[in-house]
């Protein structure tokens, strides 16, 4: 499976969860990059495209919604698909997010199981 | 804004810990204070909005090493407690915070969740003393290990 993914979390314990469930669902390992922030998930970007980005956004530097502005201004990014897996519940800033671009959502805490799900659903939309 | 009690926080956490990790937790009979004496690392953060909080969640090796092995698919003999202990309770403080956001506002709200940091024994054991500010605590034990939760009004 050739997806390029980017897993875009403050935590390493998160990124090592996301970075299983995508093995898992058949991605290569070469296929997986990781991000600590959205400004490093920007210059990752930057540097080579991803198909999808599973994205945090309660993180340092550059959260995930200052990461979602910035890439719906940039038509370089337009075909990279954003699952937000986050702890946010809020519904006006979820709305938002969607207006700008992200299409799949998964709330913190979830079962390995719903991450996998996200993952395959992800993989449908960006086929 | 809707109001938390303990009894529903500590249903929160414990569903948190099933969901996340697979870990299988009842109240502890220990008092917070045993808790927190036997716990290898803290996270502290703090929420805001209408009313703020501030949340510390502390574990002891045991829990890290249940916890972390749950959420990355690992056998618990692999994971290394001081490699894992700050991430493990960062993350629980995120995601135990977000839960207490929700339950407060049920998403109508703004109310805003700063990042977890890490907190030293002597943090986490005055934020517990801190009484007078209202709130509560959540002490819960697994096969492996303990967790306590303590949530302060500001």
């Amino acid at each position: 499976m050739n997806y390029r993914i980017l897993i875009v979390d403050d935590s390493p314990l998160l990124r090592a969860t996301a970075r299983r469930a995508v093995l898992q669902a058949g991605v290569a390992p070469e296929q997986v990059r990781e991000a600590c922030n959205g400004k490093e998930a920007l210059e990752a970007l930057a540097k080579a495209p991803a198909d999808i980005v599973l994205l945090d956004i309660n993180m340092p530097v550059m959260d995930g919604y200052q990461f979602v502005e910035a890439k719906a201004k940039d038509p370089a990014l337009a075909a990279t698909k954003v699952a937000l897996v986050t702890t946010e519940g809020n519904k006006k800033r979820l709305e938002r997010m969607t207006e700008l671009g992200v299409t799949h959502y998964l709330r913190k805490p979830f079962e390995p199981e719903e991450l996998r799900s996200l993952v395959a659903s992800l993989f449908q939309a960006v086929k | 804004m809707n109001t938390v009690t303990s009894d529903q926080f500590a249903e929160l956490v414990s569903r948190a810990l099933e969901r996340m990790a697979f870990v299988i937790t009842e109240p502890s009979p220990a008092t917070p204070g045993e808790v927190l004496a036997g716990c290898t690392a803290h996270a502290i953060l703090q929420l805001g909005g209408a009313k703020s909080h501030t949340l510390c969640v502390s574990a002891t090796a045991g829990m890290v090493r249940e916890v972390a092995a749950g959420m990355m698919g690992l056998d618990e003999s692999e994971i290394e407690v001081d490699d894992h202990a700050s991430a493990t309770v960062a993350e629980l403080a995120n995601v135990l915070g977000g839960e207490l956001v929700m339950q407060l506002t049920a998403g109508e709200e703004q109310m805003g969740l700063g990042l977890p940091r890490e907190a030293s024994d002597a943090q986490a054991l005055a934020l517990l003393d801190r009484e007078h500010d209202g709130g509560f605590h959540v002490a819960v034990r697994s096969d492996a290990g303990e967790l306590l939760v303590v949530v302060r009004g500001d």
